[in-house]
């Protein structure tokens, strides 16, 4: 052989070691890599910022703390579960930990925007089917499902069922898969690229390996939201998420479009019964019952605590009383909803104060102590794991 | 070693480092094509 052909060869074969080599890293790379030091998600470790956190980065995370004779408790749902209102050290989750004690160990996976069974939810299910002492806390406002794929953090969904790591629930996959069948063209090409990449990703794990080097290392995509230095590991981001100013400060969003939004929690899934009162809509609520009976496996149910958090006492007083009773109604309604499918609904909120609150809907500290007080009981009621 | 054969396994050498460098940035590649974000053509590096 020739000298030239054999640097050609050599080349030719370098490729595909490396690669290899890299497979493995990132095999590795999904038993270990996590946030260091981890109390939420915040705008430098979530998709914000092109932080697409793999499955596997949110399970490591939880299984850190776990040890035996401890019960996991996962926090998934939205912004007010999150965080988003209290500083770091307040954070309601820490409030959580501290009320359960030594027995649990609380881990803070909510999502800005998430549904009440998208992203975190599936860490739950995940640690569920290991057999992992598991209770799951989520929250919602009355008629919100949604899917598990199709939002933000759909691509968790998707990672996680090609990993083999969420229960077989035949419901779940027809669902999405009728869904999908009456979507745009648009929407069916996202969610095959997101389905490609995650099939792709189970057999190399590339994910796991470029997260964990852009949260230790160096992070090598362009945003708006870390720049100019956006190429600054992960790890050194802060948690800056909002919090609340004094009373005096808060509510001065426009109050007409607030109100509005206020409304819109009961308007369409309650209707005057004729005798000056509200009875509960039919179609929305059957919607809701389809889609908690398709997205969330029957084995997943005596182990969540669903909650339905009301809004700011600053913006439900102007409600006319009319509108109150509606409220009152369709939140109570719905509460049964969840328990009627064995999942422990809870509405909170009720008999907090404009303090509490950071906004209309998301917690100050002392609103994210009372909440974990709250949780703390509701979790304690569920059967042992 | 003669430097003839110095230089043939120095060029070896750096043939093993590309390639392995390129199989790598392949790897990286499939993290930056499946970033549920825009088309890759539109990403800026």
């Amino acid at each position: 052989m020739t000298f030239p052909k054999l640097k050609a060869l050599v080349l030719l074969l370098a490729i595909p070691i490396g690669f290899a080599l890299a497979v493995r890293l990132g095999r590795e790379a999904e038993g270990y890599a996590k946030p260091q030091k981890f109390i939420r998600l915040h705008y430098g470790i979530s998709p914000e910022s092109l932080y697409y956190l793999p499955f596997s980065m949110l399970e490591n995370v939880a299984l850190a703390r776990w040890a035996p004779g401890k019960t996991i408790v996962i926090v998934a749902g939205n912004s007010i579960l999150n965080g988003y209102g209290q500083a770091e050290p307040d954070v309601w989750t820490l409030r959580l930990q501290e009320e359960l004690g030594d027995r649990y160990v609380v881990v803070n996976l909510a999502f800005r925007g998430a549904l009440p069974y998208e992203a975190g939810a599936l860490v739950a299910e995940s640690l569920l089917r290991r057999n992992y002492p598991v209770v799951l806390v989520s929250n919602t406002s009355p008629g919100t499902v949604g899917r598990v794929a199709g939002n933000a953090y759909g691509y968790l969904y998707y990672d996680a069922l090609y990993k083999g790591r969420l229960f077989n629930h035949p419901a779940r996959d027809a669902n999405i898969a009728e869904w999908e069948a009456t979507a745009t063209p648009a929407v069916r090409a996202e969610q095959d690229e997101l389905r490609r990449a995650a099939r792709l990703d189970a057999n190399f794990h590339f994910q796991a390996l470029w997260h964990h080097v852009g949260y230790r290392h160096l992070f090598t995509t362009w945003n708006s939201r870390s720049s100019p230095q956006f190429w600054q590991p992960r790890a050194s981001a802060k948690d800056d998420l909002p919090v609340a100013p004094p009373l005096a400060e808060r509510f001065r969003t426009e109050l007409a479009s607030e109100l509005a939004i206020t409304r819109g929690f009961s308007v369409n899934l309650a209707e005057p019964d004729g005798s000056g009162s509200w009875r509960i809509l039919g179609p929305p609520a059957e919607i809701v019952s389809d889609l908690i009976d398709d997205m969330i496996p029957p084995k997943m149910r005596r182990h969540m605590v669903m909650l339905l958090t009301q809004n700011a006492p600053f913006y439900r007083t102007r409600l006319t009383p009319t509108e109150l009773a509606r409220d009152n109604l369709v939140f109570s309604a719905y509460e049964q909803h969840w328990r009627k499918h064995g999942i422990a609904g809870h509405i909170v909120g009720l008999d907090f104060t404009d303090e509490d609150y950071y906004d209309r809907s998301h917690l100050a500290a002392t609103g994210g102590r009372k909440l974990a007080r709250l949780t703390a009981d509701y979790v304690r009621q569920l059967a042992p794991p | 070693m003669t430097p003839s054969r110095l230089r043939q396994c120095g060029a070896l050498t750096a043939r093993l480092a590309i390639g392995l460098t390129i199989g790598f940035l392949l790897h990286y590649l499939l993290y930056r094509l499946s970033l549920p974000v825009q088309p890759f053509i539109y990403v800026a590096f």
